[in-house]
């Protein structure tokens, strides 16, 4: 038997305490027993490990091995600038480990926001004395004294209650008070028992006692806070991208590596210059730039989408955006206005009138057939008869009062029908029994009473009614079904139905009917084409809310969103959760009369299926589910702070369309995080080839290590960063997401990056390198140059032919399909600036004493530079011609995925 | 055969005690109510409790006993173990830990009993009488047959529904390489590794659920799938630490049974001899 059901005198019985309370011996035990009454918090992360582990994953471990080779080979041969090498490498590997752990560094403070939400001192009874402890003390059996505006500490059931009412919201999302008795009734769980109290609610109004039933995590409270704690986030798909690539180009590094350290000691270089090519060949391959410039790229994307209203909190859900398929989205607020309107009217003579204009502050214009003189008066009657019994007020600056007696008040105001003057002498407040509310008026010598309230309520009460003449008739039985016919319809099509009447007495009786209001939650206008949007992405939208199936469903058909079925909460509390994976594998599902409790099972049977989820809320008690699933959206206007501080993104406007925006951006983050890793790649081959070539063929070495590391820390990252920030390609939203098993290094990126842009930047590279010493008579053979400025000058002319390519390569990358130059000129100023900054870099490498020494670069006479020109214009002629035949060889638009 | 239930007058051993009844009565045991006389106790208040749950006993048609036992706890308690034919001691445990001080339960379970030992976590007062889901959480298909017998008899005393909850641990990269169809396959080995514990249930007419989860951190994946279900009680595999390891390292499983938000009994099987 649950407590809750027992009596007073059992219940105490049954928790050993009394009225007086717990003697101090018994707490001091019982805080032994049960522990403390606090939430388990989270094991404090250690920041400096975590920032210490990112020294040991494979990319840092790699660079730290060649930075202890370059410090070593400065020991045996000092001089060569070895420690210069070694210090820019841990350069590297600082900068990728601080970027990498600026973006694991997300303090979880969805916790924090839920404490807050206890007390920290409560009123106890404890040995007969009234005392105030700190809620940490609280023990089951503790009798807990609640006053209006007190936070509750733990669960309890009430022994006393005066008129308590309860703001539960933080578990049930519902912020409406509560009303607290003495008896649990019809209650199926203890949430549902009326006679109990929470942890983490408050006191609106009133006063009780209760016995402490749960503390700590054994609160349903301690559920919320422990779905928050531990819910884990799968993977995001960035990090299985990031994981990938290292794994990829370690084993490309380290293979490559031992390959040339074992074919030097074979030859006969020796152990240090086989070591020391080895560890060329290895940070050539490892592009060092990639981490920080992912993470540059994801963060511009965060600013652009704050632009649009999407606030992102986790850099990684940018490129998660991307890959989402479902979207599971609220209804009130975010597909609609949440602001009701009054729309349509009946006139109790027979009439409709439709009113333009939405929300509470639009112009709006009165349709109704005005043939009939009385039509306008009636309908005046009516408006002012429902502004008489409206508390709703709006003025310039502020709203007050409930939604639909705003909207009664707005479609007035659309009328130009002020509140005549009268005293009221009473008012009949509306109760969720009562479903109606009146005013009673005095005007001069008459009574005056106006009423509104649900229709199956009202009508009865209703003797006569205004007829098209506009005087009273007795309201017969076909009045009252056309009345009610009428009623259906407006409920048809998810209309709030009320019925307006008036009467001459002071109670509610004997009343004329006067007309019908239909009032509804309008979707917002941007909402349509969102959707559209959607469908054309392959994108499927959910509608989880609270409200009935059939307001739910008119939504949904008015806004364009398809749905299969419609399960209800308590259908879906009796499905078991393969058979709810079954259901969303094949259907898609419109979820009503929902529990925010209900949203966590949706998204998990939704990421089993294998579906990437976007998931709205703005309860406390929906952070559990913001942060389960791929991408938590919070609301911005409307959301409490524990679901901002849980979600990854919060719409700061609310809108569902921002969200689709949203998603747009992210594939445009995954397309761009491709075109960046595609340009870096190529970079690599005039990096490793001069290597290669000086291993087998007899000359001098073509590139250092530093002039490598400054491409891939240097000249590579602007560029990079800038790609990142191109715009969406015009097909964007017209292909499926981005799959789970997508991958951005693909066989196309290598293909790209490596043996087709990497093969003529590597000519490039080498081509400058041995024309400008053929050209400064230099003969095959010679391996030490007698002329360091000679051989310092060649290295310039291999650095300046990468370079110089990756100058074109960087703009021909900026479409993926498209030509670089369909995209426009000035679209990306990012890129324009980074070309620039790439042409100071080269003049300063040329031409800057400074940088030549640490760059082991030398000035090279301007009628030298010929011989870089027309790689880069190969390069970007041959990239745009390759593209071409990609569009002509395939249609761009990828037919969506057939869901059966 | 007997059942003995360790009172001491609150309620938490209270709870466990009902436990030990729903146990024993389903085998048609004994009960046997035992309290090691100490000062800390008071007398008037354990032959409260042990009138109470014989008057629980009663209703379950249970012969039940007091014994009321001297000296050092834990041996005293082992001598009285050694003497009679005892299937199960039942023993609650408390959440605040003293540094120098183990509780009884802790005591317990670091010497060689004769019986098998239930140690109850009270979260819940009322979850003793109305056990409707039971959970069993396993480490990927690890599942002694004892620990099985203990889980199924405490499904069947309350006639609740039982779920296994399998937890493969897998960190970042393992989770990244595995995709929906190996995960299902490596979730469909388990169930095929457990389909014979299935079966006996059934035969038990137990309803039965096995769940799946990978996570990085299982006692986490735990507290949260009990948050997020409805379990009145969970079972879960006790393991015997020395003092020394235990001052060195928190066993995972005591993390799991300070923090449950659910009445837990951590279940030791006997040692052979």
């Amino acid at each position: 038997m649950q407590l809750y059901t027992l009596d007073k005198d059992a219940l105490l019985r049954r928790l050993k305490t009394s009225e007086n309370g717990l003697s101090a011996a018994h707490v001091a035990r019982r805080q032994r027993e049960f522990g403390p009454n606090v939430l388990e918090q989270v094991a404090k992360k250690n920041y400096l490990l975590a920032y210490c582990a990112q020294y040991g994953n494979f990319f840092a471990i790699l660079l730290e091995v060649a930075a202890l080779l370059s410090f070593i080979a400065d020991h045996y041969d000092p001089g060569q600038g070895s420690d210069v090498l070694g210090y820019a490498i841990i350069g590297a590997v600082i900068i990728n480990a601080t970027f990498t752990f600026w973006q694991e560094y997300r303090a979880d403070k969805a916790m924090e926001e839920l404490l807050k939400l206890i007390p920290s001192l409560v009123s106890v009874k404890r040995d007969g004395e009234v005392v105030q402890i700190t809620a940490e003390a609280l023990v089951p059996g503790d009798i807990m004294l609640l006053e209006e505006g007190n936070k509750v500490a733990a669960d309890g059931i009430i022994i006393e209650a005066n008129s308590l009412y309860l703001n539960l919201s933080s578990l049930t999302g519902e912020s409406a008070p509560v009303a607290r008795s003495l008896l649990p009734g019809n209650a199926g769980r203890s949430l549902e028992a009326k006679n109990m109290v929470f942890a983490g609610t408050t006191v609106l109004s009133g006063s009780g006692v209760a016995v402490a039933s749960a503390t700590g995590n054994a609160t349903e409270f301690g559920n919320i806070a422990s779905l928050t704690k531990n819910v884990r986030k799968t993977i995001t798909p960035m990090q299985r991208e990031i994981i990938h690539i290292t794994r990829i180009f370690t084993a490309i590094a380290l293979l490559m590596g031992c390959v040339f350290f074992a074919l030097g000691l074979f030859s006969g270089k020796g152990i240090m210059l086989a070591s020391i090519f080895a560890l060329a060949l290895i940070v050539a391959n490892v592009p060092e730039g990639l981490l920080p410039t992912i993470s540059l790229s994801l963060s511009l994307a965060s600013q652009r989408m704050a632009r649009h209203n999407a606030l992102i909190k986790n850099l990684d859900s940018v490129e998660t955006l991307g890959s989402a398929t479902v979207i599971c989205t609220d209804k009130t607020g975010t597909l609609t206005r949440n602001e009701m309107t009054l729309k349509l009217l009946w006139l109790a003579g027979g009439e409709e009138v439709s009113i333009s204009g939405e929300g509470y502050r639009d112009p709006g214009e009165f349709s109704f057939d005005r043939q009939n003189e009385s039509t306008e008066h009636r309908l005046t009657a009516l408006l002012t008869a429902g502004l008489l019994n409206c508390r709703a007020r709006i003025d310039e600056e502020s709203l007050r009062g409930d939604p639909t007696e705003l909207a009664i008040v707005a479609a007035a105001d659309k009328k130009g029908i002020k509140a005549p003057e009268m005293q009221k002498l009473r008012e009949f407040i509306f109760t969720s029994e009562r479903k109606m509310m009146s005013s009673v008026y005095q005007d001069e010598d008459t009574i005056r009473l106006f009423a509104k309230g649900a229709v199956e309520v009202l009508l009865p009460k209703c003797t006569t009614f205004l007829g098209d003449d506009g005087t009273e008739h007795p309201l017969h039985d076909p009045a009252r079904q056309a009345a009610l016919a009428r009623a259906a319809a407006f409920e048809d099509q998810a209309f709030r139905v009320l019925l307006i009447a008036c009467g001459k007495k002071t109670e509610e009786e004997e009343l004329t009917l006067l007309g019908l209001v239909a009032i509804m939650d309008l979707p917002r206008s941007e909402v349509y084409e969102a959707m559209a949007t959607c469908k054309g992405a392959g994108i499927r939208t959910m509608m989880i809310t609270g409200d009935n199936p059939r307001t739910a469903a008119a939504i949904a058909h008015r806004i364009g969103m398809d749905f299969d079925r419609v399960i209800t909460g308590p259908e879906l509390e009796k499905l078991r959760d393969e058979e709810l994976e079954e259901i969303l594998a094949a259907e898609t599902v419109l979820f009503a009369r929902m529990a925010s409790s209900q949203k966590l099972r949706i998204a998990t049977a939704l990421q089993n299926n294998g579906e990437v989820v976007a998931m709205t809320g703005d309860g406390v008690n929906d952070a559990p589910a913001l942060k389960k699933a791929d991408i938590g959206i919070a609301m911005g206007l409307s959301g409490t702070e524990v679901a901002k501080e849980a979600a990854d993104m919060v719409l700061l406007d609310d809108n569902f369309s921002s969200i689709v925006v949203a998603i747009e951006e992210g594939r445009n983050v995954y397309f761009n995080v491709k075109k960046f890793v595609t340009y870096v790649l190529a970079s690599n081959m005039p990096e490793i080839v001069p290597y290669i070539l000086q291993f087998f063929l007899k000359i001098p070495l073509p590139l250092s290590v530093i002039q490598i590391l400054s491409i891939d820390l240097g000249t590579d990252i602007l560029p990079g960063v800038a790609l990142g920030s191109e715009r969406p390609e015009k097909n964007i939203m017209n292909r499926p997401p981005v799959g789970r098993n997508e991958k951005i290094l693909d066989w196309e990126v290598f293909k790209r990056g490596y043996f087709f842009l990497g093969v003529i930047e590597a000519t490039a590279a080498m081509a400058a390198f041995l024309s400008f010493l053929l050209l400064h008579g230099w003969q095959y053979g010679t391996v030490d140059l007698a002329d360091p400025v000679l051989h310092r000058q060649a290295m310039t002319m291999t650095l300046l032919g990468a370079v110089s390519c990756q100058l074109l390569n960087a703009w021909t990358m900026r479409s993926w399909e498209f030509s670089a130059f369909s995209v426009g000129i000035f679209s990306n100023r990012l890129m324009l600036l980074a070309m620039a900054t790439e042409l100071v870099w080269v003049w300063a490498l040329l031409n800057v004493a400074p940088v030549q020494k640490v760059f082991n670069t030398a000035h090279v006479p301007a009628h030298d530079l010929w011989i870089l020109l027309p790689f880069p214009v190969l390069l970007l002629v041959s990239h745009e011609g390759y593209k071409w035949l990609r569009r002509r060889g395939k249609s761009l638009i990828t037919p969506l995925p057939n869901r059966g | 055969m007997k059942v003995i239930a360790a009172v001491n007058g609150l309620v938490t051993s209270d709870i466990a005690a009902l436990y030990a009844l729903r146990y024993a009565a389903l085998f048609n045991y004994t009960l046997d109510l035992l309290h090691v006389l100490n000062p800390t106790d008071s007398r008037e208040e354990v032959e409260t409790s042990m009138a109470t749950i014989e008057e629980a006993a009663a209703e379950y048609q249970i012969k039940t006993e007091r014994v009321f036992l001297a000296g050092e706890p834990a041996p005293a308690i082992r001598a009285h173990l050694l003497e009679t034919n005892t299937d199960i001691l039942f023993c609650s445990t408390r959440m605040r830990k003293r540094f120098f001080e183990d509780s009884l339960s802790e005591k317990l379970t670091r010497v060689q009993l004769p019986a098998d030992l239930a140690i109850v976590r009270v979260a819940h007062v009322d979850a003793a009488f109305l056990s409707e889901n039971i959970l069993l959480p396993i480490r990927g298909d690890r599942l002694s047959i004892k620990k099985f017998i203990f889980f199924s008899a405490m499904a069947k005393a309350f006639g609740a529904g039982a779920e296994i909850y399998s937890i493969t641990t897998a960190g970042n990269r393992r989770m990244a390489r595995l995709d929906i169809g190996s995960t299902k396959e490596l979730f469909l080995k388990i169930n095929d590794r457990l389909s014979h514990y299935a079966k006996n249930l059934k035969l038990m007419q137990i309803p039965l659920r096995i769940k799946h989860a990978l996570a990085e951190n299982e006692v986490d994946q735990i507290l949260h799938h009990v948050a997020h279900h409805e379990f009145q009680l969970m079972i879960i595999g006790g393991r015997r630490q020395s003092p020394f390891a235990r001052f060195f390292r928190e066993d995972p499983m005591a993390r799991l049974f300070r923090y449950t938000p659910v009445n837990t009994i951590a279940f030791y099987a006997r040692e052979e001899e």
